[in-house]
Protein backbone atom coordinates (compact mmCIF):
# COMPACT_ATOMS: atom_id res chain seq x y z
CA UNK A 1 0.00 0.00 0.00
CA UNK A 2 1.49 2.95 -1.60
CA UNK A 3 1.24 6.57 0.81
CA UNK A 4 2.68 9.84 0.27
CA UNK A 5 5.29 8.93 2.35
CA UNK A 6 6.82 6.17 0.28
CA UNK A 7 8.05 8.41 -2.35
CA UNK A 8 10.62 11.06 -1.70
CA UNK A 9 12.11 12.15 -4.64
CA UNK A 10 11.92 15.77 -5.78
CA UNK A 11 10.74 14.95 -9.70
CA UNK A 12 9.91 11.63 -11.59
CA UNK A 13 13.50 11.71 -12.50
CA UNK A 14 15.36 12.09 -9.59
CA UNK A 15 13.17 9.05 -8.32
CA UNK A 16 15.62 6.12 -10.04
CA UNK A 17 18.88 8.01 -8.85
CA UNK A 18 17.14 8.00 -5.32
CA UNK A 19 16.80 4.46 -5.68
CA UNK A 20 20.43 3.89 -6.82
CA UNK A 21 21.24 6.34 -4.03
CA UNK A 22 20.00 4.17 -1.30
CA UNK A 23 21.64 0.91 -2.90
CA UNK A 24 25.30 2.50 -3.32
CA UNK A 25 25.37 3.81 0.23
CA UNK A 26 24.86 0.65 1.68
CA UNK A 27 27.42 -1.05 -0.78
CA UNK A 28 24.74 -2.92 -2.99
CA UNK A 29 24.51 -3.20 -6.67
CA UNK A 30 22.84 -0.11 -7.54
CA UNK A 31 21.09 -1.57 -10.73
CA UNK A 32 23.00 1.06 -13.36
CA UNK A 33 26.66 2.04 -14.13
CA UNK A 34 28.04 3.94 -11.42
CA UNK A 35 29.37 6.29 -13.86
CA UNK A 36 25.64 7.62 -14.73
CA UNK A 37 24.24 7.75 -10.84
CA UNK A 38 27.74 10.30 -10.40
CA UNK A 39 27.11 12.44 -13.43
CA UNK A 40 23.66 12.81 -12.04
CA UNK A 41 24.84 13.64 -8.42
CA UNK A 42 27.68 16.11 -9.95
CA UNK A 43 24.69 18.32 -11.08
CA UNK A 44 21.69 17.33 -9.23
CA UNK A 45 21.78 19.34 -5.19
CA UNK A 46 18.71 17.29 -4.38
CA UNK A 47 20.16 13.73 -4.69
CA UNK A 48 23.51 15.34 -2.80
CA UNK A 49 21.29 15.75 -0.34
CA UNK A 50 19.70 12.86 -0.28
CA UNK A 51 22.93 10.70 -0.45
CA UNK A 52 24.07 12.40 2.19
CA UNK A 53 20.90 12.07 4.28
CA UNK A 54 20.63 8.59 3.59
CA UNK A 55 24.32 8.30 4.50
CA UNK A 56 23.99 9.44 7.53
CA UNK A 57 20.74 7.40 8.49
CA UNK A 58 22.38 4.32 6.98
CA UNK A 59 25.25 5.09 9.97
CA UNK A 60 23.34 6.40 12.30
CA UNK A 61 21.33 2.63 12.08
CA UNK A 62 24.62 0.79 11.79
CA UNK A 63 26.18 2.13 15.14
CA UNK A 64 22.55 1.92 16.69
CA UNK A 65 22.46 -1.91 16.24
CA UNK A 66 26.28 -2.35 17.17
CA UNK A 67 25.38 -0.28 20.83
CA UNK A 68 22.81 -3.10 21.39
CA UNK A 69 25.90 -5.89 21.61
CA UNK A 70 27.48 -7.29 24.49
CA UNK A 71 30.70 -6.14 23.01
CA UNK A 72 30.29 -2.79 22.83
CA UNK A 73 28.61 -2.36 26.37
CA UNK A 74 32.20 -4.55 27.66
CA UNK A 75 34.03 -1.94 25.49
CA UNK A 76 31.98 0.69 27.40
CA UNK A 77 32.32 -0.60 30.69
CA UNK A 78 35.99 -0.79 30.65
CA UNK A 79 36.63 2.55 29.30
CA UNK A 80 34.84 3.71 32.01
CA UNK A 81 36.38 1.75 34.87
CA UNK A 82 40.02 3.27 33.14
CA UNK A 83 38.82 6.82 33.50
CA UNK A 84 37.42 6.68 36.68
CA UNK A 85 41.09 5.38 37.73
CA UNK A 86 42.33 8.46 35.98
CA UNK A 87 39.91 10.75 37.85
CA UNK A 88 39.84 9.72 41.04
CA UNK A 89 43.01 7.39 41.85
CA UNK A 90 42.16 4.66 43.78
CA UNK A 91 43.10 4.98 47.66
CA UNK A 92 45.88 2.82 48.87
CA UNK A 93 45.49 -0.29 51.17
CA UNK A 94 47.97 0.58 53.61
CA UNK A 95 50.49 3.55 53.98
CA UNK A 96 53.95 3.46 55.64
CA UNK A 97 54.88 6.29 58.37
CA UNK A 98 58.47 5.05 58.05
CA UNK A 99 58.40 5.66 54.23
CA UNK A 100 56.81 8.55 54.56
CA UNK A 101 59.03 10.21 57.25
CA UNK A 102 62.35 9.00 55.02
CA UNK A 103 60.79 10.74 51.57
CA UNK A 104 60.19 14.19 54.28
CA UNK A 105 64.08 13.92 54.86
CA UNK A 106 64.83 13.09 51.72
CA UNK A 107 62.68 16.23 50.51
CA UNK A 108 64.20 18.77 53.13
CA UNK A 109 67.78 17.43 52.56
CA UNK A 110 67.23 17.97 48.93
CA UNK A 111 65.53 21.32 49.57
CA UNK A 112 68.12 22.78 51.82
CA UNK A 113 70.91 21.40 49.07
CA UNK A 114 68.92 23.01 45.58
CA UNK A 115 66.95 25.90 47.25
CA UNK A 116 63.44 27.18 46.45
CA UNK A 117 62.17 24.60 43.81
CA UNK A 118 59.07 24.43 41.40
CA UNK A 119 56.32 21.96 42.79
CA UNK A 120 56.32 20.55 39.39
CA UNK A 121 60.07 19.99 39.61
CA UNK A 122 60.03 18.40 43.31
CA UNK A 123 59.79 14.62 42.02
CA UNK A 124 62.40 14.91 39.33
CA UNK A 125 64.91 16.45 41.32
CA UNK A 126 64.69 14.91 44.80
CA UNK A 127 64.13 11.64 42.84
CA UNK A 128 61.38 10.37 44.62
CA UNK A 129 57.79 9.23 42.78
CA UNK A 130 54.69 11.84 42.76
CA UNK A 131 52.91 10.15 45.24
CA UNK A 132 55.69 10.35 47.90
CA UNK A 133 56.68 13.85 46.99
CA UNK A 134 53.38 14.91 47.95
CA UNK A 135 52.74 13.23 51.25
CA UNK A 136 56.39 13.94 52.11
CA UNK A 137 54.93 17.91 51.25
CA UNK A 138 51.99 17.58 53.65
CA UNK A 139 54.28 16.35 56.29
CA UNK A 140 57.02 18.83 56.14
CA UNK A 141 53.83 21.37 55.56
CA UNK A 142 52.17 20.76 58.75
CA UNK A 143 55.34 21.16 60.25
CA UNK A 144 56.01 24.53 59.44
CA UNK A 145 59.25 23.71 57.84
CA UNK A 146 58.15 24.93 54.16
CA UNK A 147 57.56 27.96 52.88
CA UNK A 148 55.10 27.53 49.91
CA UNK A 149 54.70 30.80 47.09
CA UNK A 150 51.19 29.83 45.97
CA UNK A 151 51.30 33.44 44.05
CA UNK A 152 53.51 31.30 41.32
CA UNK A 153 52.46 28.94 38.99
CA UNK A 154 53.91 26.22 39.58
CA UNK A 155 53.91 27.44 43.23
CA UNK A 156 57.72 27.49 44.25
CA UNK A 157 58.39 25.74 47.70
CA UNK A 158 61.62 26.25 49.81
CA UNK A 159 62.92 25.65 53.40
CA UNK A 160 61.77 28.38 55.69
CA UNK A 161 64.93 30.48 56.53
CA UNK A 162 65.10 28.90 60.09
CA UNK A 163 65.15 25.27 58.53
CA UNK A 164 67.66 26.52 55.93
CA UNK A 165 69.95 27.78 58.77
CA UNK A 166 69.57 24.69 60.13
CA UNK A 167 70.15 22.77 57.04
CA UNK A 168 73.76 24.85 56.47
CA UNK A 169 74.67 24.12 60.58
CA UNK A 170 74.06 20.26 59.74
CA UNK A 171 75.45 19.72 56.64
CA UNK A 172 78.29 22.64 56.62
CA UNK A 173 77.64 24.19 53.69
CA UNK A 174 77.51 27.99 54.17
CA UNK A 175 76.99 30.62 51.28
CA UNK A 176 76.18 28.47 48.58
CA UNK A 177 72.06 29.71 48.45
CA UNK A 178 72.39 33.24 47.97
CA UNK A 179 69.19 35.36 49.66
CA UNK B 1 23.28 2.65 39.10
CA UNK B 2 22.46 6.13 39.57
CA UNK B 3 19.12 6.92 40.44
CA UNK B 4 16.31 6.39 36.86
CA UNK B 5 15.13 10.02 38.60
CA UNK B 6 18.75 11.71 38.36
CA UNK B 7 18.79 14.67 35.97
CA UNK B 8 21.52 14.80 33.70
CA UNK B 9 22.84 17.75 35.37
CA UNK B 10 23.58 15.54 38.39
CA UNK B 11 24.60 12.58 36.53
CA UNK B 12 27.34 14.79 34.69
CA UNK B 13 28.39 15.84 38.33
CA UNK B 14 27.92 12.21 39.42
CA UNK B 15 30.70 11.16 36.58
CA UNK B 16 32.78 14.37 37.47
CA UNK B 17 33.29 12.63 41.25
CA UNK B 18 34.73 9.10 39.68
CA UNK B 19 31.21 7.36 39.83
CA UNK B 20 31.85 4.37 37.75
CA UNK B 21 28.62 3.93 37.11
CA UNK B 22 27.70 7.38 35.98
CA UNK B 23 30.40 7.70 34.09
CA UNK B 24 28.97 4.33 31.93
CA UNK B 25 26.00 5.85 31.71
CA UNK B 26 27.61 9.04 30.13
CA UNK B 27 29.84 7.07 27.83
CA UNK B 28 26.91 5.25 26.74
CA UNK B 29 24.83 8.37 25.61
CA UNK B 30 26.99 9.94 23.92
CA UNK B 31 30.46 7.58 22.31
CA UNK B 32 28.23 7.09 19.55
CA UNK B 33 27.32 10.88 18.73
CA UNK B 34 31.44 11.87 19.41
CA UNK B 35 32.37 9.00 16.87
CA UNK B 36 29.87 10.04 14.46
CA UNK B 37 30.68 13.77 14.68
CA UNK B 38 34.40 12.42 14.21
CA UNK B 39 33.88 10.34 11.38
CA UNK B 40 31.69 12.47 9.92
CA UNK B 41 33.66 15.63 9.57
CA UNK B 42 36.65 13.28 8.09
CA UNK B 43 39.03 14.07 10.75
CA UNK B 44 39.74 10.78 11.47
CA UNK B 45 38.99 7.07 10.43
CA UNK B 46 41.37 4.84 12.64
CA UNK B 47 38.33 2.82 15.23
CA UNK B 48 41.66 2.95 17.66
CA UNK B 49 42.50 6.43 17.15
CA UNK B 50 39.15 7.14 17.74
CA UNK B 51 38.50 5.77 20.75
CA UNK B 52 41.21 7.22 22.33
CA UNK B 53 39.91 10.50 21.06
CA UNK B 54 36.89 9.66 22.85
CA UNK B 55 38.55 8.70 25.81
CA UNK B 56 40.53 11.73 26.57
CA UNK B 57 37.34 13.71 25.51
CA UNK B 58 35.45 12.38 28.12
CA UNK B 59 38.05 12.56 30.84
CA UNK B 60 38.98 16.57 30.21
CA UNK B 61 35.48 17.30 30.20
CA UNK B 62 35.42 15.80 33.37
CA UNK B 63 38.51 16.85 34.86
CA UNK B 64 37.70 20.55 33.67
CA UNK B 65 34.16 19.86 35.81
CA UNK B 66 35.91 18.48 38.73
CA UNK B 67 38.29 21.52 38.84
CA UNK B 68 35.98 24.39 38.83
CA UNK B 69 37.17 25.72 35.26
CA UNK B 70 33.46 24.20 33.79
CA UNK B 71 30.45 24.84 35.57
CA UNK B 72 27.63 22.29 33.49
CA UNK B 73 24.88 24.41 34.45
CA UNK B 74 22.59 23.51 31.40
CA UNK B 75 22.80 19.86 29.47
CA UNK B 76 22.88 21.87 26.77
CA UNK B 77 25.80 23.85 27.39
CA UNK B 78 27.31 20.39 28.73
CA UNK B 79 26.57 18.98 25.18
CA UNK B 80 28.29 22.05 23.30
CA UNK B 81 30.93 21.85 25.68
CA UNK B 82 31.92 18.29 24.95
CA UNK B 83 31.75 18.43 21.26
CA UNK B 84 34.02 21.26 21.41
CA UNK B 85 36.32 20.20 23.31
CA UNK B 86 36.28 16.42 21.48
CA UNK B 87 37.23 19.06 18.43
CA UNK B 88 40.49 19.55 20.14
CA UNK B 89 41.14 16.69 21.74
CA UNK B 90 41.43 15.39 17.82
CA UNK B 91 43.13 17.50 16.68
CA UNK B 92 45.73 17.59 19.52
CA UNK B 93 45.82 13.61 19.33
CA UNK B 94 46.13 13.17 15.44
CA UNK B 95 48.93 16.37 15.48
CA UNK B 96 51.18 13.61 17.67
CA UNK B 97 50.24 11.05 15.38
CA UNK B 98 50.93 13.19 12.86
CA UNK B 99 47.99 12.32 11.15
CA UNK B 100 46.10 15.19 11.07
CA UNK B 101 43.63 16.40 8.06
CA UNK B 102 44.70 19.01 5.75
CA UNK B 103 42.74 20.70 3.13
CA UNK B 104 42.20 19.39 0.08
CA UNK B 105 42.03 15.80 -1.16
CA UNK B 106 43.99 14.41 2.13
CA UNK B 107 40.65 15.13 4.01
CA UNK B 108 39.49 12.16 1.87
CA UNK B 109 40.65 8.81 2.24
CA UNK B 110 42.06 8.09 -0.91
CA UNK B 111 39.58 5.72 -3.06
CA UNK B 112 37.03 8.23 -2.34
CA UNK B 113 38.86 10.82 -4.32
CA UNK B 114 36.35 11.48 -7.64
CA UNK B 115 33.22 9.70 -5.65
CA UNK B 116 30.47 11.71 -4.52
CA UNK B 117 31.39 11.62 -1.45
CA UNK B 118 34.19 14.26 -2.04
CA UNK B 119 31.14 16.28 -3.93
CA UNK B 120 28.77 16.23 -0.68
CA UNK B 121 31.76 16.88 1.94
CA UNK B 122 30.58 19.70 4.28
CA UNK B 123 32.35 21.50 6.85
CA UNK B 124 29.48 22.24 9.17
CA UNK B 125 28.65 19.57 10.98
CA UNK B 126 26.18 20.18 13.77
CA UNK B 127 26.85 17.83 16.60
CA UNK B 128 22.89 17.44 17.13
CA UNK B 129 23.14 15.28 13.95
CA UNK B 130 23.00 11.78 15.52
CA UNK B 131 20.18 12.58 17.76
CA UNK B 132 17.86 13.72 15.22
CA UNK B 133 18.48 10.77 13.31
CA UNK B 134 18.03 8.62 16.11
CA UNK B 135 14.80 9.91 17.18
CA UNK B 136 13.46 9.72 13.53
CA UNK B 137 14.92 5.87 13.13
CA UNK B 138 13.01 5.00 16.55
CA UNK B 139 9.69 6.56 15.73
CA UNK B 140 10.06 5.12 11.73
CA UNK B 141 11.10 1.57 12.26
CA UNK B 142 7.99 0.71 14.32
CA UNK B 143 5.92 1.81 11.45
CA UNK B 144 7.50 0.06 8.75
CA UNK B 145 5.66 -3.41 7.57
CA UNK B 146 6.93 -6.67 8.74
CA UNK B 147 8.64 -7.26 5.13
CA UNK B 148 10.33 -4.12 5.72
CA UNK B 149 11.60 -4.81 9.43
CA UNK B 150 12.90 -8.13 8.38
CA UNK B 151 14.86 -6.27 5.31
CA UNK B 152 16.33 -3.67 8.16
CA UNK B 153 17.18 -6.63 10.11
CA UNK B 154 18.60 -8.56 7.71
CA UNK B 155 20.72 -5.30 6.28
CA UNK B 156 21.90 -5.11 9.93
CA UNK B 157 23.28 -8.52 9.67
CA UNK B 158 25.51 -7.31 6.63
CA UNK B 159 23.25 -10.02 4.52
CA UNK B 160 23.11 -8.58 0.82
CA UNK B 161 20.02 -8.47 -1.02
CA UNK B 162 21.34 -11.04 -3.15
CA UNK B 163 21.64 -13.17 -0.77
CA UNK B 164 18.15 -13.39 0.72
CA UNK B 165 16.70 -15.83 -1.73
CA UNK B 166 16.79 -18.72 0.79
CA UNK B 167 14.62 -16.04 3.35
CA UNK B 168 11.32 -17.02 4.51
CA UNK B 169 9.74 -13.85 4.22
CA UNK B 170 12.26 -12.35 1.46
CA UNK B 171 12.55 -14.78 -0.57
CA UNK B 172 9.83 -14.00 -3.25
CA UNK B 173 10.93 -10.61 -4.23
CA UNK B 174 13.39 -9.82 -6.44
CA UNK B 175 16.48 -7.79 -5.92
CA UNK B 176 14.59 -4.71 -7.79
CA UNK B 177 11.75 -5.51 -5.54
CA UNK B 178 13.64 -5.15 -2.55
CA UNK B 179 16.03 -2.19 -3.77
CA UNK B 180 12.59 -0.46 -4.15
CA UNK B 181 11.51 -1.42 -0.73
CA UNK B 182 14.71 0.51 1.31
CA UNK B 183 13.82 3.09 -1.29
CA UNK B 184 10.26 2.57 0.53
CA UNK B 185 11.86 2.61 4.14
CA UNK B 186 14.10 5.52 3.41
CA UNK B 187 11.35 7.45 2.59
CA UNK B 188 9.37 7.09 5.59
CA UNK B 189 12.46 7.32 7.86
CA UNK B 190 12.79 10.97 6.15
CA UNK B 191 9.03 11.56 6.27
CA UNK B 192 8.70 10.92 9.81
CA UNK B 193 8.17 14.28 11.63
CA UNK B 194 10.99 14.71 14.05
CA UNK B 195 9.84 16.20 17.42
CA UNK B 196 13.05 15.43 19.64
CA UNK B 197 11.59 16.09 23.17
CA UNK B 198 14.84 15.95 24.86
CA UNK B 199 16.50 18.81 23.66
Amino acid sequence: MNNKNDNCAANPTCKKYSIAITSFVMGEDIGMPKEELFEHLKHCKTCQKDLVDWRDTHKVMQMEAEAKTPAFKQNIADMARQIKHEIAPPMPDAISIVKIGNAAGTLWHCLGENGPLPLTALPEVCKLDPPTTKDALVWLLSEKKLDLDEKKRPNIVSLTPEEQNLYFEETGKFGQIEG
Amino acid sequence: MPDKTSTDEQLILLASSGNEAAINALLMHFFNPLRFYILKNKWCFDPILIQEIIHQTILNVLRAIKSGRFKPIAFGLFKSYLFQTCQNTCFEILEKEKAAPKPGTDCFPKETVGLPEALVWSRDTDYFDYDDKRHKLAKALPTLTVEQQRLIELRKQGVHYSDMKNDPILGKYTIDSLREMMYIIKCKIRNTNDTNENE
